[in-house]
């Protein structure tokens, strides 16, 4: 796994009343997925945490392939990775994508002619089939 | 609510992820502000937050740009496939359709 980042993308505005408040974006798209509560703490680092912690993380899904924080959109929940690492696949795949052939089976496990699997959920190239 | 009929699974499958926030109709039906990055229905010009100019490129075309694509019927695909899923075209190499990145 890449080491994830700290925290996901952010932009900190200085409050009226003394506090801060955070703005947390998609890494991949820049998605606003989070406008914290104004914040008080010492330092910056100090209120980040607070912020990410308590608001921020729960707004995001974190790739564990490249370590981004991203939005849920930009995440593809069937492979558990974010869409960068892991493109959509579709679940019930009309052609087989090694050799082509037309799917009788839309919930087939495997190709019935190459053996390729056909599940979704990054095979990552180890799917399997005959070259 | 959306029309699906829901007796198949894959409508139901694309319903769940709708829901949730997942999969390529939530990246087709919305757009991001160049500004402030708010969300916006794909159908609005201007942003809801700060009044921005919305680009007419949805968060989809977004992804799109940002993967190979079968040059068939324009889905995304992993850099293994050999041929698209959606529609059975034999796909250029790797890399060869890759479209060129565009800003959201």
């Amino acid at each position: 796994m890449a080491e994830s980042q700290k925290t996901a993308t952010y932009k900190v505005i200085a409050d009226a009343g003394g506090g801060r408040v955070f703005r947390f974006y998609c890494d991949i798209s820049g998605e606003l997925c989070c406008v914290t509560k104004p914040i008080r703490a010492d330092t910056e680092e100090a209120a980040l945490e607070i912020a990410w912690d308590k608001e921020g993380k729960w707004e995001f899904n974190l790739c564990p392939k490249c370590g981004k924080y991203v939005s849920s959109a930009m995440f593809n929940v069937n492979a558990g990775l974010c869409l960068d690492c892991a493109p959509w696949e579709d679940e019930y795949p009309s052609f087989c994508h090694h050799c082509g052939v037309r799917l009788q089976e839309p919930d087939a496990c495997f190709c019935p002619i190459c053996g390729a699997r056909l599940q979704v959920g990054g095979t990552d190239g180890k799917e399997g089939a005959a070259e | 609510m959306t029309n699906y009929d829901l007796r198949t699974r894959k409508a139901l499958r694309q319903v769940t992820l709708l829901e949730f926030g997942f999969g390529p109709e939530t990246m087709q039906r919305c757009k991001l502000c160049p500004e402030c990055g708010r969300a916006n229905p794909a159908q609005d010009t201007h942003c809801a937050d700060c009044g921005a100019v919305l680009p007419e490129k949805t968060l989809y075309d977004f992804y799109l740009s940002r993967h190979r694509c079968c040059p068939g019927c324009g889905v995304a695909v992993t850099d293994y496939a050999v041929y698209c899923p959606e529609c059975g075209t034999r796909l250029p190499k790797a890399g060869v359709t890759r479209r060129k990145e565009t800003a959201v």
